[in-house]
């Protein structure tokens, strides 16, 4: 989809980026706030669910949601993640194109009031949220970390972080601590949002049609009220890992879960990140890639075996679902695997597959709003407005000696390993 | 046969083609767009275990998991293995297998006719081999042991197993290790000559693409084959469940449930009548609702909470799910808030704003372009049109959907099924 694209700084440290298009059926807007990862991410994570559940306009969230309903199903809601050393709350409304309004109104214009308005007029009263609210939220939270856990792989990897970044501000969970958590007063929230205001790094993003000009004045009156001191965002990078650090756990769960990870030998996101995006894709990728043709098909150790860049820290990780007895098989052939690309034992077919594949990535991009939105998100700890397209012309450039090179960069740091309790065992129940 | 399906409304059209060979055929044009989807389908999935094929006498019993496992084989022939294809093109390509179908697909930015000549040829080529058969039973047991740590997909088809008593929507997608071994080229062969007919079968594309250039090449590609039909046996099922509970530990921390009312049996289901359905469980349990906010309010579920209309060929549940410190109470009051609503009916005010936010995500769908090729094939294996969803909103009544929720949320046919700590 073709779209025009403009930047306008609106406050200290926020910028609009909007994406003009009539393509699309439906329009997208969302506010993301990044702050570098510190204790107080237990209060913003609370914050990202607190300013949905009611407003100063909107005494609950079912009136919010038949708000919602009544502006056509148009769909709210709110993510936390970690970039980097960074934590990204986005607040963001989808909803249909103006053209399909039954009764002539603005979705657009009401939609962007809303999401302004739950984010400026939070249900704050004498310097406090409400206690129910805040109590329900807390429990949510709090069992949002705990469900993290369901899902192993997902645990496997975070076990990791902990132990491979335990001397790094990497190894804090997004959702912050369950004891910080704890402590949180409505009143303590309170000043968490205001001090939030001030200091995190905002980008809106409008993805669609809209009227831009007025909604970038609806903006800038609402950071008008805000004294800003927006915080320097950084990350650390650590070039290349030690000693190899192994950590084992075992739980009661059908199949082992495998995570290695990688110090990417990068200085910061930009340093040699094309030929390492390609490295690690002909590494772990699609089809190709070394892990999924040896791990996967040949040696048929696995469903899954995957490798995944983090670019904002410099590191890669590696995660597969085995039996737990075949540990030590997978884990000599995935290092087996990259030290073949450093060796240059990698098929010129291959590589050209893997540039093929990101190239093709990119290019879809542009054709989903949420998509376009999430890609200019990411870019607020980074401060670019770089189109997929112009990632796409670099990655093209990559060479089978930029490969090699980048290969060359990586050491393994950790390793860590969910065993089974009961391998081989076949339940009988239900 | 070709036909253009036009929708003045959302200002979209799409054409059909019924191509000599048998194959049916839905190319849905997006200006704009840059990319394209491809899906290419068989009506065949997990449920039919037990089918008899109208030129032949005898029925035929096969494995569980054999469609599952046929999706996996099809991408390797003797000559060529369609991965390495995609890779060469930089397509993305995948397949899945439901309940009732098989779809082989690929989304790109380029070179979309020669993917599409893949795709048609590597759906078009089956080879299995004792080798290559035995190899995959590695994988996909890896498959499945994942499977059974996911408490979500655990509650589910325990959900489905307390309230199915002979359908096969009861057992599971990939079927079992002990299942899956059963499975020789010779099964693959037969659930393949069978299903794989191009009269069973469907193909929709979608965004940057071009009617003519999909003709060519089914023209190249296709053969004619016999237009057969096939029918599948299901055993007789009982109105009533299995049992009203059933648990499972796993290593999770917070329970997770599935509750469900059975819905009456019968083979397929409108289109009307499955919106009719959203429409009562959108204003009995979705985020507007008083049930949610009492639910949420004593902390009796989170945000995982949702409410869905499951159904497809000869099942159907209405679906409560999420996680929860006390799944039973909340079935309790779940069930506590259709009785009520059953005795006052639905409002026009809650109706109103009901039909608007689906009208609302109607039109939101036709956005993606993925979305739009499967429901294409979806609703194309319905014998539907991909418009009646949005043409049928608008005539919906208010006394249509009483009318409908008199018959749903029977009290005496509803399980409960909870995946708990260990």
């Amino acid at each position: 989809m073709d779209y025009t694209l403009s930047k306008v700084q609106i406050a200290d440290g926020v910028c609009a980026v909007m994406a003009d298009t009539s393509g699309f059926k439906t329009a997208r807007i969302s506010f993301s706030f990044a702050s570098n990862l510190s204790e107080s991410n237990s209060e913003y994570a609370l914050l990202s669910k607190l300013i949905l559940r009611s407003s100063e306009d909107f005494p609950d969230f079912t009136q919010i949601s038949r708000r919602l309903a009544e502006l056509y199903g148009a769909t709210l809601s709110s993510s936390v993640m970690k970039i980097g050393e960074q934590q990204i709350i986005k607040i963001s409304i989808s909803f249909i194109a103006d053209r399909f309004a039954l009764d002539g109104g603005s979705v657009a214009e009401n939609c962007i009031g809303l999401l302004s308005d739950l984010i400026f007029r939070p249900n704050i009263k004498n310097g406090s949220f409400n206690l129910r609210e805040t109590e329900s939220e807390k429990r949510l939270l709090l069992q949002q970390i705990e469900s993290e856990k369901n899902d192993k792989s997902v645990y496997a990897r975070l076990r990791l972080e902990q132990i491979m970044f335990k001397d790094e501000l990497y190894s804090l969970n997004k959702y912050g601590d369950a004891q910080t958590i704890e402590k949180i007063t409505p009143d303590s929230e309170a000043q968490a949002y205001l001090e939030y205001l001030k200091k995190a790094v905002i980008r809106v993003n409008i993805i669609g049609k809209a009227d831009f000009d007025k909604a970038l004045l609806h903006l800038k009156e609402r950071f008008a009220s805000i004294e800003r001191s927006p915080e320097k965002i950084e990350t650390a990078f650590v070039l290349s890992g030690e000693d190899v650090k192994y950590e084992s756990e075992t739980d009661r769960v059908n199949q082992g879960k495998l995570v290695m990870g990688f110090r990417a030998g990068m200085a910061d996101c930009d340093d040699n990140y094309y030929s390492t995006r390609v490295m690690t894709d002909l590494f772990g990728g699609g089809t190709y890639s070394k892990l999924f043709k040896v791990v996967r098909e040949e040696m048929s150790l696995c469903y899954y075996c995957s490798a995944r860049l983090i670019s904002q820290k410099g590191i890669i990780f590696v995660q597969s679902g085995i039996d737990t007895e075949n540990e030590e098989k997978a884990k000599n052939a995935i290092i087996a695997q990259l030290e073949d690309i450093k060796a240059g034992n990698f098929r010129d077919e291959d590589l050209q597959s893997s540039i093929d594949s990101l190239v093709n990535r990119f290019g879809t991009i542009s054709d989903t709003p949420e998509d376009l939105d999430d890609w200019f998100s990411l870019q607020i700890v980074t401060d670019e407005m770089k189109k997929p397209s112009e990632y796409a012309e670099n990655i093209r450039k990559v060479t089978r000696e930029d490969v090699i090179a980048a290969a060359r960069r990586v050491t393994l740091d950790t390793v860590f390993m969910l065993k089974s309790s009961e391998s081989g065992e076949e339940k009988t129940d239900a | 046969m070709r036909k253009i399906i036009t929708n003045e409304k959302l200002g979209e059209s799409y054409t059909y083609i019924k191509h000599s060979s048998g194959l049916s055929i839905y190319v849905f044009p997006k200006e704009g767009y840059s990319s394209s989807y491809a899906i290419f389908g068989t009506k065949y999935g997990s449920i039919h275990t037990c089918f008899k094929r109208s030129d032949k006498d005898s029925f035929n019993k096969i494995p569980e998991g054999t469609a599952h496992f046929l999706e996996h084989k099809l991408f390797e022939s003797e000559d060529i293995n369609a991965d390495e294809l995609f890779a060469k093109t930089g397509a993305q390509s995948n397949a899945y297998t439901t309940f009732d179908r098989t779809c082989y697909l690929f989304s790109c930015s380029n070179n979309f006719a020669e993917n599409l000549e893949i795709l048609l040829n590597f759906v078009r080529s089956p080879y299995f081999t004792a080798e290559t058969v035995k190899k995959e039973q590695g994988i996909i047991a890896q498959e499945i042991n994942m499977y059974k740590d996911s408490p979500g997909w655990q509650s589910l088809f325990n959900l489905l197993r307390a309230v199915y008593k002979n359908h096969p929507v009861n057992i599971d997608i990939a079927g079992t290790v002990d299942s899956i071994s059963q499975i020789t080229p010779e099964t693959l062969y037969t659930c393949y000559n069978t299903f794989y007919n191009l009269n069973n079968m469907v193909l929709a594309v979608a965004g940057d693409v071009d009617a003519e250039i999909v003709i060519e090449k089914a023209d190249k590609i296709l053969k004619p084959t016999d237009d057969i039909s096939i029918d599948t046996i299901f055993e007789d099922e009982p109105e009533t469940v299995v049992k009203p509970y059933i648990e499972e530990k796993l290593s999770v921390s917070v329970p997770v449930f599935a509750f469900g009312f059975k819905e009456p049996i019968k083979t397929e289901r409108s289109t009307a009548e499955i919106l009719t359905k959203s429409i009562i469980l959108d204003i009995l349990a979705s985020k507007t609702s008083p049930l949610y906010k009492e639910l949420l309010d004593e902390g009796l579920i989170n945000s995982e909470f949702e409410a869905e209309y499951f159904t497809g060929t000869g099942f159907a549940v209405t679906l409560f799910s999420g996680e929860s410190s006390d799944p039973k109470k909340v079935a309790q009051k779940i069930v506590a808030e259709t009785v009520k609503i059953k005795e006052r009916g639905i409002s026009r005010e809650d109706f109103e704003r009901s039909r608007k936010k689906l009208y609302g995500q109607s039109i939101m769908s036709f956005n993606d372009i993925q979305g739009i090729a499967n429901e294409l094939v979806a609703t194309h294996f319905k014998g539907d049109d991909l418009f009646s969803e949005f043409n049928i909103l608008s005539g919906l009544t208010l006394e249509d959907v009483n009318k409908a929720l008199k018959n749903t949320f029977n009290e005496n046919a509803h399980s409960l099924s909870v995946i708990l700590p260990k």
